[in-house]
Formats: C-alpha cells, sequence, structure tokens
C-alpha cells in the first residue's frame, strides 16, 4: 500500500515533468519575435523605448539554449535523487522486514527447542 | 493514507504549477529575455540551499550537546539535501551568468559563499559516506557542521572586501508578477525540500536499525 | 576553572609536546622537508619575470603554510593516538579547552619554525626582495599560521576516529580555512604592491577576528566533542 502510492507520487511527479514541457514550448513559441512584439508587463515602457539594447540572434540562441540546460539539469538532480531515494528507501524497508521475520524465527524456534 | 504520499502528489502538482509559473505566468524579462526564467528555479535553490545549511548546523549543535541520534540524522538528511540544492544553484547559476554578464563565472562575494558551502558540505557528505560510521566519526562531522555555517559568514566579507558589493539586487527590483512567482515557488519547493529531507532521515533511520538488526542477527547465529 | 589552573595546564600540554619533539623531531622534520619540496616545486611551476614573480609570491607562501600546516597538525594527532596519549589526557581531570588551546599552540609553534624556513626560501628562490615588508607580511603569516591552527587541531583530534583521516583532513580542512586564504593572499600581495587594495592592516585585522571567533569557539565546543 504504502509503496504503491509512493509509486503513485513518482508516477505523477514524471508527469507533471512531462507536462511542464508544455509550458517551456509555449515560452519559447512566446518569445520567438522578441524585439518585434516583446510581451512586456503593463507598466513597462515599450521595446522601442530602449532601442539601443540590440539582441544578436545568437545570444538569443544562447538564451534558450542554456534554459533549457538549465531546467534540464534541475529537472535531472530532482529526479534522479527522488528515483534513488525511493529505490533505497524501498531496498532499506524490504532488508528490514526481511532481517525482522528472520530474527523472528530464529527466537521462536529456540524457544520451542528449549521447551 | 498516510500524510507522506499526498504530500508527495501535492507537490508534484506543486512542481507542475511552479514551471506555468515560470515559463507562462510571469513577463518577459526585458535586458535578459528568456535565460532569466531560470532565476525562479535558481534563486528559491539558493535560499533552500542555505536553509539546509542552517539545519545542518543546528542539528549538529543539537547533536554535539544532547548525543541523540536523531539530531544527527536531521543534520546529514538536512545537509544532503542542501547539496542537491547547491548543485543546483551552482549549474544554473553560470549558465545564466554566460547570456546576462557574458562570463560564466564572477568573484563576487555570494557566487563565492555558495561555492565555498557546498565545498564544505561536500566534505561533510565525503566525510559521512566514507568516513565510517562511529560514533566519533559523527562528532567529527558535527564540528564541520557547527564551523561551516560562521565560517561562510567570513568567506562573503573577505570577498565583498576583496570585491566589492554586489551590484543589482534582483529581486528589488523585479516587478509584482516575478515576486509573486518567486515566492509562489519558493513555498513549492520548500515543500519538496521537506519532504526530501524527511524521507533522506527515514533511509538513515531505516540503515541504521538494518545495521543493529544484522548484528543481533549474527549474535543469533553464533549461539 | 580558575584561571591559573587553566593557563598551567596549557604551558605543561605545550612544553609536554614541545619536548617530545624536539627529542623525536619526527613531525617537525617531515614538515620542513615537505616545506623545502614545496618551495622546489612553486619555484619551478612559477617561476617567469620579476614582476610575475612578485606577483606570485603571495600565493605561493599562504598554499606552503597551508600543506605544511596540514601535514603538521595531522601527524601531531596520528602520533597520540598511536600512544594512546590522548585519551589519557582526555580522561584526566585537566580543563579540557586548555588541553586543546596547549595543542593549538603546539602546532603553531611548529608553522612558525617551518614558515621560518619556507618564507627567505621562496622569496630567494622567486627573487623578490621582501625585506622592506618583512614585519607585515610575517605578522599575517603567524596570525595566519594560528587561524590554520585554531581550526586544523579540533578537527584533527576528531579525524582520529575517521577511515582515511589523512585524506579526509585536508579535504575538510582547506574550504575551512579559505577566508585566512584569501585574507592572507590579499594582504600580503597590498604589502609587495602587486593588489590593488586599501591597506593591509584591514586584512591583518580580517585573519586576526577569524583567529578570535574560531578559537573561542573551538574552545568553547571541545568539552562537548571530546566528552563520551
Amino acid at each position: 500500500m504504502r509503496t504503491s502510492s509512493k509509486r503513485l507520487g513518482l508516477a505523477a511527479l514524471m508527469l507533471a515533468g512531462a507536462a511542464s514541457i508544455m509550458p517551456l514550448a509555449a515560452g519559447a513559441q512566446e518569445a520567438e519575435a522578441p524585439a518585434a512584439a516583446a510581451p512586456a508587463t503593463a507598466d513597462a515602457p515599450p521595446p522601442a523605448a530602449q532601442g539601443a539594447f540590440q539582441v544578436s540572434e545568437e545570444l538569443e540562441a544562447m538564451r534558450y539554449r542554456h534554459l533549457w540546460i538549465a531546467y534540464g539539469v534541475i529537472w535531472l538532480f530532482v529526479f534522479g535523487f527522488v528515483w534513488r531515494n525511493w529505490k533505497l528507501e524501498r531496498a532499506t524497508d524490504r532488508e528490514l522486514a526481511a532481517l525482522e521475520a528472520r530474527i523472528g524465527d530464529l527466537e521462536g524456534a529456540g524457544v520451542k527447542s528449549d521447551g | 493514507m498516510k500524510p507522506f504520499p499526498i504530500a508527495t502528489a501535492l507537490s508534484a502538482l506543486g512542481l507542475f504549477a511552479a514551471h506555468w509559473l515560470a515559463f507562462d505566468f510571469v513577463p518577459m524579462e526585458r535586458t535578459m529575455g528568456a535565460v532569466q526564467r531560470i532565476f525562479y528555479f535558481h534563486v528559491p535553490s539558493a535560499w533552500l540551499c542555505y536553509l539546509g545549511f542552517l539545519m545542518c548546523f543546528v542539528g549538529s549543535v543539537g547533536y554535539l550537546w544532547t548525543r541523540r541520534g536523531r539530531w544527527d540524522l536531521f543534520a546529514l538528511a538536512s545537509a544532503e539535501v542542501g547539496l542537491i540544492f547547491g548543485f543546483i544553484v551552482l549549474i544554473t547559476g553560470p549558465l545564466w551568468a554566460r547570456p546576462a554578464w557574458g562570463a560564466w563565472w564572477r568573484w563576487e562575494p555570494r557566487l563565492v559563499s555558495m561555492a565555498l558551502m557546498v565545498l564544505i558540505f561536500c566534505a561533510y557528505w565525503v566525510l559521512r559516506t566514507y568516513g565510517g560510521s562511529g560514533e566519533g566519526v559523527k562528532r567529527f562531522a558535527a564540528i564541520l557542521g557547527v564551523f561551516g555555517a560562521p565560517n561562510i559568514v567570513f568567506v562573503h566579507l573577505a570577498v565583498r572586501k576583496w570585491r566589492g558589493t554586489h551590484p543589482d539586487q534582483v529581486v528589488a527590483r523585479s516587478d509584482s508578477d516575478m515576486r509573486v512567482a518567486l515566492y509562489s515557488i519558493l513555498a513549492i519547493m520548500l515543500v519538496v525540500f521537506v519532504l526530501l529531507v524527511v524521507q533522506r532521515y527515514r533511509i538513515h533511520k531505516n540503515a541504521f536499525r538494518v545495521r543493529a538488526l544484522r548484528r543481533r542477527l549474527s549474535r543469533l547465529g553464533a549461539m | 576553572m580558575n584561571p591559573p589552573g587553566f593557563l598551567s595546564v596549557v604551558g605543561v600540554v605545550l612544553a609536554k609536546d614541545l619536548r617530545t619533539e624536539l627529542r623525536s623531531k619526527q613531525t617537525l622534520m617531515t614538515m620542513a622537508m615537505f616545506g623545502l619540496v614545496l618551495t622546489f616545486v612553486f619555484a619551478f611551476s612559477f617561476v617567469a619575470d620579476p614582476a610575475t614573480n612578485r606577483k606570485v609570491l603571495p600565493g605561493a607562501l599562504w598554499a606552503s603554510l597551508l600543506f605544511t600546516g596540514t601535514l603538521g597538525v595531522g601527524r601531531t594527532f596520528a602520533r597520540e593516538a598511536e600512544l594512546g596519549a590522548f585519551a589519557a589526557l582526555v580522561l584526566s581531570p585537566a580543563d579540557r579547552a586548555a588541553v586543546l588551546l596547549g595543542k593549538m599552540l603546539g602546532n603553531l609553534a611548529m608553522s612558525i619554525v617551518v614558515m621560518v624556513l619556507v618564507v627567505p626560501l621562496l622569496a630567494l628562490m622567486l627573487r623578490v626582495d621582501i625585506t622592506a615588508t618583512a614585519a607585515i607580511i610575517a605578522l599575517q603569516l603567524l596570525l595566519g599560521a594560528l587561524g590554520f591552527a585554531v581550526v586544523g587541531t579540533p578537527l584533527a583530534v576528531m579525524a582520529v576516529n575517521a577511515r582515511f583521516a589523512e585524506v579526509l583532513l585536508p579535504i575538510v580542512v582547506f574550504p575551512l580555512v579559505t577566508p585566512v586564504l584569501i585574507a592572507g593572499v590579499k594582504g600580503t600581495g597590498i604589502a609587495l604592491g602587486t593588489t590593488i587594495g586599501e591597506d593591509a592592516w584591514g586584512w591583518v585585522q580580517f585573519i586576526a577576528a577569524f583567529d578570535v571567533a574560531f578559537g573561542v569557539g573551538g574552545l568553547f565546543l571541545f568539552e562537548r566533542m571530546v566528552t563520551e
């Protein structure tokens, strides 16, 4: 019961990871033409007001590349850690149960042979 | 149902919401562009890293004073989870800095103290993983946990004295939507952080019990 | 816990350590030899034109202090562990903080002896004239060595309990003495005129503050560290 619900939680996390790609892609599309139709905030001055700031295509590509790598790393670390912990916890739980059972058997046998 | 799986499922939903906040809700930052979206996970990770190491400090002090195993496990679990967030900070930071500043790294107080903190707690982790698991090692680690925290203050002061203060406070000059997103994501990640600490704590506690039972079993077998 | 008792314990521990060391010269000789080897390593690695040498010297000096210091700190307690003497010290009714202070001062003394050897040699090999600023550099190195002893000694006591203690000790101690390293290299650089900065005294004060903070903290915690 405990492990199955945990597995469910993990699956949900994975799903969230997969689903998060959608807003990511949306974010990328949104900024496809950053100079022309910058989705500026309501109180921000229009992009033309700071026309001196020209972003080269190369830099813009690097921004997206680094954004993707960074979030990839975050996902890798968080889910790698969760995955490892989950496996480790299951293994220790199982070993604990096995050890407890064996000790129970041994002690039970000891009592029987005594009596 | 136990609270842990429910919280896990909730935090999964929360992480989904966090990505929506970071990628859809907040406006595009004008000077840094898309790469600024790293900020919404980078900054909370940094704060949680500090929190983890602060908790390790508290746990270490608690262990030195009470010698209760649970303080030690608390310190260890916090340090491990803090370390994971520290790695995230140190990897996403340069990825952000390269397009934003034009350089991967700057010798700047916050960067250096974060790097040093991660280094100290890497040492802590190495000690705990490869140094053995005796009572003396726990005390050794506790001293490291206690010395580590004030050390970071000194590193910060040293680099500030050396390089001058950091010019831009990103949080202060961000607009309200950005702040809403930042603090919401921080809250979500805090839940994840707590769950991870609880899980690590439980793993270490069970591993400790496994070792104790093995010893007992070998004694029973010898009888 | 009355002050005279405390100081006399410090004196006894320090005198005992120095006497043992003078008899065997084990630690001192290894440290000095290591310092000697390091000067050659640094010389071969960095020697260049005079201006560059002058820039490199602070880093080389402080790195040698750290490396030889680690060796010394590690050795003291390895020997103590071998003889089981430390256990006896801990069990004795003496104030444990006083024992630690004695040990710290012993390690400081060892570092001073080695640095007296290494500093002129390094300056000679890198051909940098440091006589004009010798006093302030000596003060910086003295406080730096104290900072190293203050952080390294309690950790070395604890490292005796761990596996791979010799490897773990530098891994643990180096990050913790980074403030001293930064302050020392910058301060010495300013003294030699190669680093831009207000004045070397600010950095001296910084190291002194570090020494006081970690010295007092270590002494305060030591009782908690060693009692079972």
